[in-house]
C-alpha cells in the first residue's frame, strides 16, 4: 500500500466507510488497494456464507486438549529457498502452523506464501481438484479414479500402438519430490519414449548448461547461508526480495554487516530498493554489460592472474574479446548504462572480496540465455570468486523442487543424473532400476530414437502444430499429459490455445485444475485427476543451495486426490509395465486400498543410482535425523562442528552441513558431510572440498584443460592437474588394490560414475583427499556451443533496429530438439514488418510475491489472492501520459502475434520509459474474456486474469531451447 | 512489567506481505477484514521503503478515548483488545485511530459495519483462553501460549519485531549499531524536519 | 524523575487534563489473563520470562554472532 504525493484518481469506492477512509488518504497509488471495494465483492464469493456480525471466522475445535495432536515437520512447496514449517495436526486435521526457529535456512522466517500453506489443508470453501473429472460435451463431469485410469491407458495404449511412444509429451514437475521426479523419469522411460520435461527448462535450462559446460555442475556453487559471508552482492536479473523473499534475511544480513550490494535489471524492483547501486539497463542486452565490466576490470589489472593461471581456460581469449569489442562507449550504446555508473559498480564489485553473482530469470529466459550465464561465470573467474566462501555464481532456483527435478527427474536429454541418454547410461540406470536393458530398449521405438533428446516443454506446442516433414520423430504429437506443470507460464499462448484443442488426448494431473482446465475450446478429449500435495505424502526436496530436507507427511490426501507416485503406480500397471516400474520398491497399501509405492525405497533407489552428483550419501536415515536436530547448524557455515546424537537413531550429525547439500559422495558409510561450497581448494574432500571438473577432455589446441601444478583440492595426493578416475586409472596408480573384493567386482570395467559399490570415490577421497571427477581448469571459452566466446545478439523481437544489424541473432536451426527453430527469419521479419514501430515497447515479465508460478495454486487461497487481485501491466509515466493512460485504466496489450489482453495500467516509475512489465501469474481469462465457466465447478481460482504468455512470442535459447519470455515488444492503448 | 510493542524495521521490510497473510492464517481472518498490511512509500522510485501496519497498541490508545460504549481495555502487558459483544460498530475508534487499524467486515445499508476488528497482538480477546468462542471471535490466543505474535516470528527478514519493548528496542539497536545508520528514520528530526538525512541514506541511482 | 512525572500528573489534572496513565472505564466482560491458564498457571514471572526468551528467535545476531557494537 502506498501513500505518495501524487494525485492520481483512484477507483470509486462503493461504501462510506471507504469512501471516508479515501478521504483520509486520497492521493494513493500502488498496486495494492486498501479495504477495496471490488475486492470485497469479489471476497463475498469466496466464502458462500454471510459473515454473521459479531464473529470473523468459522467455528473450530481450538482446543488442543480436544483430540490427539502431533506436529509434522515439513517444507514450503512454494520455492527452492526451502523454509521449514511445523503443522500441528489434530485428529487428522491440519489446525495450525508454527515456525521452525530451528532452521538454519529460514530460522523462523516466511513469506506471504509460507505463513499461509495451512491453507492447502483446509476443505470448506476449497478450490482444489477434489475428484477425476472428465470433459463431456463441454463440461466437466465427475467420474471414478477407475473409470479414468482405463479410459485414459486405453487411449494412450491406442496412441501408442498406432503412432508409437514418441506421440504422447509426458510434462512432468518441479514440484514433485525427488522420488516422484525420478520415478516420473523411470515411467516415460518405461513408456519408451524421451518426449518428457519440467518446469526448469523455461526457468534455468540455460543456467544449468551453461555452468555446467563451464566448470562441472550446473547449480548454485554456494548457497543464500553463504551470503552472510560475502563483501559484495551483484544481483543481475534477480528480484529475489519478490522470487526468493527469505534469502533477503542473509542478504541484508549481510548488508547490515558491511557487504555492499548492486543490483542491475530493468526495473527499479524491491531488491534495487535495498541496493546501493542500481544499474538500469536494457533487457537482453546482459552480455554487453558484463563484459563491459570485464572490460574495466582488465583495464584496471583487477583480475586475479593468478587464479585464472592455475585453473582458467581460455581468459586470454575473452581478455582480447573484451578488451576491443566491450568499450564504454559500445556498452552505453547497447545496454543504456552510462560509463561512470558502469565502472563504479564494477569497482565496487572487483574491490570487495569475496563477491557473489546472484541471478536468475533476468538472465536465463532469453535466446541467448546460455551466453548471459556464461558471461557471469567468466566475470567471476577473472576476479577468483569461484570455490570461496562469500563468493559464487548464486544461482536461485525456482519452484521448491525444481533444483531435485533437474537433478533426477524428467529431463528429454538425460536420464537421472545427467548421465545423458547414450547406451551407457541406459546400461547404468537399467542396472540400478533392476530391469533388462534389452527389455527397455525394446519398449522404444528404436534404439536411435532411444538416444535421441526429445522434445522441449517450451515447444510441445510445435510438436502438434509443425508440419510432420519438418518433426524429427515418425509422428507428431497427440497427447500431452500435463503432470503438475501450469500451461500459462510457457509463451505462445494462442498457439497453445490450438495445439490443446488439436491433440487426441489431455491430461492434468495436478491438485488444482491449471488453466489448462479452461484454455482450450473443446467438447472432450480432456481428463482432470486429482493429485495431493506435498504435505499430504512425504518425501525429500533438494533446496536450491542443494542442500536436501525430508518432508514429513502432515495429512491424509484430501479429497479423491492421490500422491503422483501412486498414480504412477496404477498407469504403469494399465499401461503394462507396473511390476517393472517398482521392481526394487515395495508396495504398501494406502488408506484407500490403493498400493503405494514405499517413498523410502525410492529414495533408496535415488542414493542407488545417482553417484555423478552424489546423492548417495544423503540417505533417509541421515536427511531425517538433520530435520530432527536443525539448532545444532550453523546458519553462516550450514556446519554441525560438534557432537550432536539424535535421540531417535542414535546418528551423530557432527561434521555434516545441514541437508547434506550434494555431492554427498559415496556411499552413507563414510559420512561425506555434503559441500555446501563448490569447487573450494582450500578444503579437503572430507569436508567438502573439492575442484573444477576434468569434463572435457584433457587438453585442446594443444593447450591443457587440466589444472596448473599445485592447484588441487587440499590435501590430494595428485597435486598436479589429471583426468577423471576410472578403474584403468586405479590400476595404473595401485589404488585398486585398497578395493575391497566386493568393491572389485562392481567396479572392474566401470568409472567414478558407473561403479555402484562407491568404491573407487571412497578410496580416492578417504585414502587419498583426491577428487575422483579429476582436476582441470574452468573453460571460459567453450567448444560445444554455437559461441565459444560469448556474443550479445540482440533478441528476436528487438526495438532497435539498429542494434540489430550491429548484433543479430543466430542462423535458424532445422533439427533442434526435434525440430525446427527459427532465428533469424523471426528477427528478420520483424525488421521487415516494422514491428518496432507498431509495438515499440519492450514487454518484460516476471514474479510477484504473493504467487508462484501459473498461479492457480497460489490464487486459490483467499489469504494471497486477495492481496492481488487484478492482472496488470506496469507501463511508465512517461509512456503512459503519451497514450493518455491514467493509474488503474483497462489497457489493453496488445501483441505482434495479434493476441490482445485487457489488463489494468499500473503507472510507475519502477520501469524505465520504452519497458512495460508484467506479472506471469495470471490466468483465467482469455484475452478480455473472464473464464469462470470453463472450470470445473468449485475449482476455478478465486482471482482470475490475464495471462501475459498469450500474448508472448516465438523465440527460444540456442542450446536448451529456453523461450525468450524477458524481452518481446507490445503496445498499450486504453481499453 | 513487561510492555508489548512492534518495531519494524524500514531497513529490512521488502513487502513481501508474509506477515499478513501469517495474520489471516492464524486467525481466518475473513476477506475484507485486514487487521495487518503493508505500506509503502515512493513505490518504484530509489527511496522506496515499506513498513508492516496493524494496531501498535498504543499506550494512551484514542480508540479506547473515544469508544462510546467502552468496550476497549488494556491488559497487563499493555496490550489493547476489546469486546466484541459490546462493539457498536459506530466506527468512532477507525476515525480516531492514526493508524487505521479499526477493520469491520461489512458495508451494508445505513453504514452498517458489523462488529469492529483488529490486531490482538495474538492474545484473544474476553473469553476464555484457547476456548472456541476466544477463537470465533477474536482469534488465536498465542500470547497465553508463551509465544509471540504470528506476523513477528514469521518475518521473512525480521524486520517486524514484537515482544515486550525493552527486548525489542534492544534488538533493533544492535542492527542499527551493527549498520552505522538507521536510527534517523524515526524520532523528532522526522516528524518534525529534519537535517536532509533521510535523503542522504539508500536507494540507488536510477 | 518519578517526582517530576507525580507532579506534571496533579499538574495536569489542576488544569482539567486526564493524565495518560488514568485507568480508562471498561464495561465488557473481564478477561482471563494472559498467564492464567494450564501453560503458566498464573506465574506471571515465568510467563514474562518465557516471551522475553522467545523474542530472541527474532534476532539472529544470536546465531551469526556478528553483531557490531559501536
Amino acid at each position: 500500500m502506498l501513500l505518495t504525493r501524487k494525485s492520481e484518481a483512484k477507483v470509486q469506492p462503493v461504501n462510506p466507510l471507504a469512501r471516508a477512509v479515501h478521504s483520509l488518504a486520497s492521493k494513493t497509488v500502488d498496486r495494492r488497494t486498501f479495504l477495496k471495494g471490488t475486492g470485497l465483492t469479489a471476497g463475498a464469493a469466496a466464502f458462500a456464507s454471510q459473515l454473521p456480525l459479531n464473529v470473523i471466522g468459522q467455528a473450530h475445535a481450538q482446543s488442543a486438549k480436544a483430540g490427539n495432536t502431533v506436529v509434522k515437520r515439513t517444507v514450503c512447496t512454494h520455492c527452492s529457498v526451502g523454509c521449514s514449517i511445523d503443522a500441528v495436526v489434530t485428529d487428522g486435521v491440519w489446525v495450525r502452523q508454527e515456525p521452525v526457529f530451528d532452521s538454519p535456512i529460514n530460522l523462523g522466517a516466511h513469506c506471504a506464501k509460507g505463513a499461509s500453506v495451512r491453507e492447502h489443508g483446509m476443505t470448506e470453501h476449497s478450490h482444489r481438484l477434489k475428484y477425476p473429472m472428465k470433459l463431456v460435451d463441454g463440461k466437466y463431469r465427475r467420474i471414478s479414479w477407475e473409470q479414468a485410469i482405463t479410459e485414459i491407458g486405453d487411449k494412450l495404449l491406442q496412441i501408442r500402438k498406432d503412432s508409437g511412444p514418441d506421440a504422447v509429451f509426458w510434462i512432468g514437475s518441479s514440484k514433485h519430490s525427488n522420488e516422484q521426479a525420478q520415478m516420473f523419469r523411470k515411467f516415460v522411460s518405461m513408456f519408451g519414449s524421451n518426449n518428457t520435461d519440467h518446469q526448469a527448462r523455461i526457468c534455468h535450462s540455460t543456467t544449468v548448461a551453461g555452468v555446467a559446460n563451464t566448470w562441472g555442475y550446473g547449480a548454485m556453487t554456494n548457497s543464500y547461508n553463504d551470503l552472510q559471508n560475502t563483501k559484495c552482492m551483484f544481483f543481475i536479473g534477480s528480484n529475489a526480495a519478490e522470487a526468493h523473499p527469505v534469502s533477503m534475511l542473509h542478504a541484508l544480513h549481510a548488508k547490515e554487516t558491511g557487504a555492499k550490494m548492486i543490483v542491475a535489471d530493468p526495473r527499479f524492483t524491491r531488491t534495487a530498493a535495498k541496493a546501493d547501486q542500481f544499474l538500469r539497463f536494457r533487457s537482453g542486452t546482459d552480455v554487453a554489460l558484463l563484459f563491459g565490466m570485464l572490460h574495466i576490470i582488465f583495464k584496471n589489472g583487477w583480475e586475479d592472474q593468478k587464479y585464472i593461471n592455475d585453473r582458467v581456460y581460455g581468459m586470454d581469449k575473452i581478455k582480447a574479446e573484451v578488451m576491443a569489442k566491450w568499450t564504454p562507449d559500445k556498452v552505453t550504446e547497447v545496454t543504456g548504462v552510462s560509463e561512470a555508473d558502469l565502472y563504479a559498480a564494477t569497482e565496487t564489485f572487483a574491490k570487495n572480496k569475496p563477491a557473489s553473482i546472484i541471478w536468475c530469470m533476468g538472465q536465463t529466459q532469453h535466446s541467448t540465455g546460455n551466453a548471459f550465464v556464461r558471461a557471469s561465470c567468466i566475470l567471476q573467474l577473472a576476479l577468483g570468486n569461484i570455490g570461496v566462501s562469500g563468493g559464487g555464481a548464486n544461482i536461485y532456483r525456482g519452484h521448491d523442487n525444481v533444483q531435485g527435478a533437474t537433478d533426477v527427474g524428467p529431463n528429454p536429454d538425460s536420464l537421472p543424473g545427467y548421465y545423458g541418454i547414450a547406451e551407457g547410461s541406459w546400461k547404468h540406470w537399467c542396472k540400478v532400476w533392476g530391469v533388462d536393458y534389452e527389455w527397455m530398449k525394446g519398449r522404444f521405438a528404436s534404439k536411435a530414437m532411444m538416444e535421441k533428446p526429445g522434445m522441449t516443454v517450451s515447444r510441445w506446442i510445435d510438436g502438434v502444430l509443425e508440419k510432420n516433414e519438418l518433426i524429427d520423430q515418425d509422428s507428431n504429437l497427440r497427447a500431452v499429459v500435463y503432470w503438475g506443470h501450469a500451461p500459462n507460464s510457457q509463451s505462445r499462448g494462442l498457439e497453445m490455445k490450438q495445439a490443446m484443442e488439436k491433440v487426441d488426448l489431455m491430461v492434468v494431473i495436478d491438485p488444482y485444475p491449471t488453466a489448462a482446465a479452461a484454455m482450450p475450446d473443446r467438447k472432450d478429449g480432456v481428463y482432470l485427476l486429482p493429485a495431493a500435495t506435498q504435505f499430504e505424502t512425504s518425501g525429500t526436496v533438494t533446496a536450491s543451495n542443494r542442500s536436501i530436507q525430508w518432508r514429513e507427511k502432515v495429512i491424509e490426501p484430501l479429497f479423491e486426490s492421490k500422491p503422483d507416485h501412486t498414480i504412477m503406480y496404477a498407469f504403469a500397471k494399465k499401461l503394462g509395465f507396473g511390476a517393472e516400474f517398482v521392481k526394487n520398491i515395495k508396495l504398501v497399501k494406502d488408506k484407500t486400498g490403493w498400493d503405494e509405492p514405499l517413498v523410502e525405497d525410492m529414495t533408496k533407489e535415488i542414493n542407488n543410482g545417482n553417484w555423478t552428483i552424489g546423492y548417495t550419501g544423503s540417505t533417509p536415515e541421515r536427511l531425517k535425523a538433520h530435520m530432527r536436530n536443525m539448532a545444532a547448524f550453523d546458519p553462516k557455515t550450514l556446519r554441525c562442528t560438534t557432537s550432536v546424537i539424535d535421540k531417535e537413531t542414535g546418528y551423530d550429525c557432527n561434521g555434516d552441513y545441514f541437508g547434506l547439500p550434494w555431492p554427498c559422495y559415496g556411499t552413507a558409510a563414510i559420512k561425506h558431510p555434503g559441500s555446501p561450497v563448490l569447487y573450494r581448494t582450500d578444503l579437503k574432500m572430507m569436508d567438502g572440498g573439492g575442484c573444477f571438473r576434468a569434463n572435457f577432455g584433457i587438453s585442446r589446441d594443444g593447450v591443457s584443460l587440466l589444472a596448473e601444478d599445485g592447484s588441487h583440492s587440499k590435501d590430494s595426493e595428485i597435486t598436479t592437474g589429471f583426468p577423471e578416475f576410472d578403474h584403468l586409472l586405479m590400476k595404473k596408480l595401485g589404488w585398486w588394490a585398497e578395493l575391497t573384493p566386493e568393491e572389485q567386482v562392481a567396479a572392474e570395467g566401470k568409472n567414478w560414475k558407473t561403479d555402484l559399490s562407491g568404491g573407487i570415490q571412497r578410496v580416492c577421497m578417504v585414502n587419498h583427499n583426491t577428487h575422483f571427477w579429476g582436476n582441470a581448469k574452468a573453460r571460459a571459452v567453450v567448444w560445444n556451443f554455437p559461441d565459444g566466446v560469448p556474443q550479445h545478439r540482440e533478441p528476436l523481437y528487438s526495438p532497435r533496429p539498429d542494434m540489430v544489424a550491429k548484433y543479430p541473432t543466430h542462423d535458424d536451426k532445422k533439427a533442434f530438439w526435434r525440430l525446427p527453430t527459427l532465428y533469424k527469419t523471426v528477427q528478420q521479419k520483424a525488421l521487415a514488418d516494422k514491428v518496432h514501430e507498431k509495438y515499440p515497447l519492450i514487454l518484460s515479465s516476471g514474479r510477484l510475491v504473493e504467487f508462484e508460478g501459473g498461479g492457480d495454486e497460489t490464487r486459490s487461497n483467499p489469504w494471497l489472492a486477495e492481496l492481488q487481485q487484478e492482472a496488470f501491466v506496469e507501463i511508465n509515466t512517461k509512456d503512459a501520459a503519451d497514450r493518455g493512460i491514467k493509474y488503474w485504466d483497462w489497457v489493453w496489450l496488445k501483441s505482434p502475434t495479434g493476441a490482445q489482453i485487457k489488463v489494468r495500467a499500473l503507472v510507475t516509475e519502477r520501469v524505465g520509459a520504452g519497458t512495460s512489465w508484467m506479472p506471469f501469474h495470471f490466468a483465467g481469462w482469455w484475452q478480455g474474456k473472464d473464464l469462470l465457466d470453463k472450470y470445473p465447478e468449485g475449482a476455478a481460482p478465486i482471482v482470475r486474469g490475464e495471462a501475459v504468455n498469450t500474448a508472448t512470442t516465438y523465440g527460444y535459447d540456442s542450446v536448451t531451447m529456453m523461450q525468450e519470455t524477458k524481452t518481446t515488444l507490445c503496445n498499450i492503448e486504453r481499453a | 512489567m513487561a510492555r508489548m510493542k512492534f518495531i519494524c524495521d524500514a531497513e529490512r521490510c521488502i513487502e513481501c506481505n508474509g506477515c499478513a497473510t501469517a495474520c489471516k492464517q492464524e486467525h481466518e481472518v475473513p476477506w475484507g477484514v485486514n487487521r495487518r498490511r503493508l505500506v509503502t512509500v515512493n513505490d518504484g522510485l530509489p527511496g522506496e521503503r515499506s513498513i508492516s501496519v496493524a494496531c501498535m497498541h498504543c499506550s494512551d490508545a484514542p480508540c479506547m478515548a473515544v469508544c462510546p460504549v467502552d468496550c476497549f481495555y488494556k491488559t497487563d502487558d499493555g496490550i489493547v483488545l476489546h469486546d466484541k459483544d459490546l462493539c457498536i460498530g459506530c466506527g468512532y475508534c477507525f476515525y480516531a485511530c492514526p493508524f487505521g487499524a479499526p477493520q469491520f467486515p461489512q458495508a451494508g445499508a445505513f453504514g452498517l459495519r458489523g462488529k469492529m476488528d483488529k490486531c490482538t497482538y495474538c492474545a484473544g480477546g474476553p473469553e476464555e483462553n484457547h476456548s472456541v468462542e476466544e477463537f470465533r471471535k477474536y482469534g488465536r490466543n498465542r500470547i497465553a501460549e508463551g509465544k509471540l505474535p504470528a506476523c513477528a516470528e514469521m518475518c521473512s527478514t525480521k524486520a517486524l519485531l514484537a515482544g515486550d519493548a525493552a527486548v525489542i528496542t534492544s534488538i533493533y539497536k544492535t542492527r542499527v549499531t551493527t549498520r552505522g545508520k538507521g536510527d534517523e528514520i524515526w524520532g523528532w528530526a522526522v516528524a518534525y524536519g529534519g537535517s536532509g538525512k533521510l535523503a542522504e541514506q539508500g536507494g540507488g541511482k536510477a | 524523575m518519578r517526582t517530576i512525572l507525580v507532579l506534571a500528573g496533579l499538574l495536569a489534572a489542576a488544569c482539567g487534563e486526564i493524565p495518560q496513565d488514568a485507568p480508562k472505564p471498561y464495561a465488557g466482560k473481564e478477561d482471563t489473563k494472559a498467564y492464567a491458564s494450564d501453560t503458566f498457571k498464573g506465574d506471571k514471572a515465568k510467563y514474562e520470562q518465557t516471551l522475553a526468551k522467545r523474542a530472541e528467535y527474532q534476532n539472529e545476531y544470536v546465531r551469526t554472532g556478528d553483531a557490531k557494537s559501536k
